[in-house]
């Protein structure tokens, strides 16, 4: 259950949305986005944002990072940081989720409020959607994989298996 | 939360194409290490002043600030006091103990006593 409920957004939107940040900073038809070097990056041209690189054993065990809407301030677990640094997919697809959060609550200011009712929330106006898809389409951007396969995908943007079948999956479906 | 001593060091890396980790392994500290200094929750260690100089290049000037942004951002200063004279261990004593309540003039005047003695060969 979805602790928060924001405005809703479209997988389209959020598209459009990481291919803004893309074309501003040149990576149009890039296909490995920099994400790590994007937090440093962002420090510069963003006023207000920080980041911070956090011993493993200061987060539990499943929690792999967290951003902080109001002191627009991210936290990434070291391993998660290092192994990013490295080239694992799915400790780059955290560091993306992360910023996920910061583009489009902090950055675009999307409204949100508290799910008192604990009421179901729909995905596209879930918190955690909007960051995933925002993160799945900045590290894999349909413009320039639409025609390769799911291995294709992982090699070439620096991503899980998982997280290329499920991009392709989106891509391909009918 | 980002200190005038990580807007520095991140100047620094980024002016060298390099990222938050490759500056820590040049420092040979950890990234969460590197992290907390930037983020003004560990003191900058002295010794990185001189690491720093030598693998980036850097310019006295460039030593003059990274030295004051460091001075800038740090939260805390701790004195040895171990072998100090017992007219020393009383200055920083009576020191630390008017230190918050200490009006502006007040510290004006110490600091230049300190200036003077520094100009004039004390240590």
């Amino acid at each position: 259950m979805s602790e928060y409920v924001v405005e809703p957004k479209s997988r389209w939107q959020l598209r459009q949305l990481a291919n803004v940040l893309r074309d501003k900073l040149g990576l149009h038809d890039t296909l490995f986005f920099p994400i790590v070097e994007l937090l440093d990056l962002m420090c510069e041209l963003f006023e207000g944002f920080s980041y911070e690189i956090v011993p493993d054993s200061e987060f539990p065990p499943n929690i792999h990072g967290d951003t902080n809407i109001l002191k627009q301030h991210i936290r990434i677990k070291e391993s998660v940081y290092n192994g990013a640094a490295n080239g694992v997919g799915r400790d780059r697809m955290t560091i993306a989720h992360e910023i996920g959060h910061y583009f489009t609550l902090c950055f675009c200011g999307f409204t949100f409020q508290r799910n008192f009712n604990k009421q179901e929330v729909p995905a596209f106006q879930s918190p955690e959607w909007q960051a995933k898809c925002f993160a799945g389409e900045l590290l894999i951007p349909a413009h320039l994989t639409q025609n390769m396969n799911p291995w294709e995908i992982e090699m070439e943007c620096g991503v899980s298996g998982k997280a290329a079948s499920y991009q392709y999956n989106i891509m391909h479906r009918r | 939360m980002i200190t005038k001593i990580g807007d520095f060091l991140r100047k620094l890396r980024l002016d060298n194409q390099q990222i938050l980790k490759d500056m820590a392994e040049v420092l040979g500290v950890s990234s969460a290490f590197l992290s907390a200094v930037e983020n003004g929750k560990k003191s900058m260690p002295d010794s990185w002043c001189n690491i720093l100089k030598e693998s980036y290049k850097l310019s006295d000037d460039d030593v003059d600030n990274l030295r004051q942004a460091a001075m800038e951002s740090q939260k805390s200063i701790s004195l040895n006091l171990q072998s100090a004279s017992p007219s020393n261990r009383q200055l920083a004593v009576s020191f630390a103990r008017q230190f918050d309540s200490m009006d502006a003039d007040t510290s004006q005047k110490i600091l230049r006593i300190l200036r003077d003695r520094k100009k004039t060969g004390g240590s």
